[in-house]
């Protein structure tokens, strides 16, 4: 019995570190800040309803997020921006869009994103110039005061500070694109009347680019 | 008599200029106050293309308001005017013909 449990005990000790992913040849845990130096991170909402299809942004993303180089999945970090940051080309609908029926800016200043893990990692490049992974971040997305468990689509891209890099910024730089869509009813955004789903799409498409580097 | 078929002329111009404004617009759905000037710069360091994004101030006619309590701000309230106006002054002008007969 207690050889089959020492058996089982070695085995997972072998298999775990297995599954954790690395990145390349970097070690240890990276604090990537977001950092405007290194470009200018930005969340995209596209709205698309029968009526009119409209996009809109915002530009004002901050946050930071850790990388654990050793074992990826335990990637952890908080990313937000102002609702009244988001912008949609039409000054009325974003003051709508900060009113209470919609994101009630007042109350809820900030759209926020907490990952809590990365699955699904597939290292698509690795070598001297920088590594290149997808993933899918797991993790819970606040909005209106209602928090979501969200999965969002990633490509990371992480270059190691070299003399090209620290023209740009100091540290190692990193760049995600990600893509998820939230539909607005989770989140308790049932608009005027019926404007949802007419003039406005019942989910939003957020398409976002972030950009940052491990130096603070 | 003139006077309406001015009228006539008129609308009729405002109904064009304003379709043709609204066409070159890009037939927006809602007038908008700003566009969105997109820049796509390449970014070397992480090979792929980069966007650059800023709204300036850009009046865009639009088939109905950005607000409601300024429908003059869009193509359907004054076209719905100028083609009352036209009908109007071709019920002037055919009253007019018909006294004169």
């Amino acid at each position: 019995m207690n050889t089959v449990f020492l058996l089982v005990l070695t085995f997972s000790c072998i298999t775990v570190p297995l599954f954790a992913t690395q990145l390349g040849n970097v070690k240890g845990k990276k604090i990537v800040t977001l950092q405007s130096s290194v470009g200018t991170s930005i969340v995209k909402f596209i709205s698309n309803s029968p009526l009119e299809k409209f996009e809109g942004n915002s530009q004002s993303l901050q946050g930071s997020f850790t990388l654990n180089a050793d074992n990826l999945e335990q990637s952890i970090g908080k990313v937000y921006f102002p609702v009244r940051s988001m912008k949609s080309g039409l000054t009325k609908r974003d003051d709508h869009m900060y009113g209470k029926d919609w994101l009630d800016a007042q109350n809820y200043p900030n759209i926020e994103f907490e990952l809590k893990k990365l699955t699904s990692i597939s290292i698509k490049k690795s070598d001297n110039t920088g590594i290149e992974f997808t993933a899918f971040a797991e993790g819970i997305c606040t909005l209106k005061g209602t928090s979501k468990q969200t999965k969002a689509k990633l490509i990371v891209k992480y270059i190691p500070e070299s003399d090209i890099t620290r023209k740009r910024a100091p540290g190692d730089l990193v760049m995600i694109d990600a893509d998820f869509s939230v539909s607005l009813k989770d989140y308790n955004v049932l608009g005027r009347g019926d404007i949802i789903g007419s003039k406005v799409g019942e989910s939003i498409d957020l398409d976002i680019k972030l950009f940052g580097s491990t130096s603070n | 008599m003139y006077l309406w078929r001015i009228i006539q002329v008129l609308s009729t111009s405002t109904i064009l200029i304003l379709s043709a404004m609204w066409i070159l617009d890009g037939f927006q759905v809602f007038t908008k106050d700003k566009t969105e000037k997109v820049t796509i710069v390449k970014d070397e360091l992480f090979g792929t293309d980069i966007e650059k994004r800023e709204w300036i101030d850009d009046f865009q006619l639009g088939l109905l308001p950005d607000d409601p309590l300024l429908p003059y701000r869009s193509l359907a309230f004054p076209t719905l005017i100028c083609l009352a106006t036209f009908f109007l002054a071709q019920y002037r002008i055919h009253s007019k013909v018909q006294q004169s007969s």
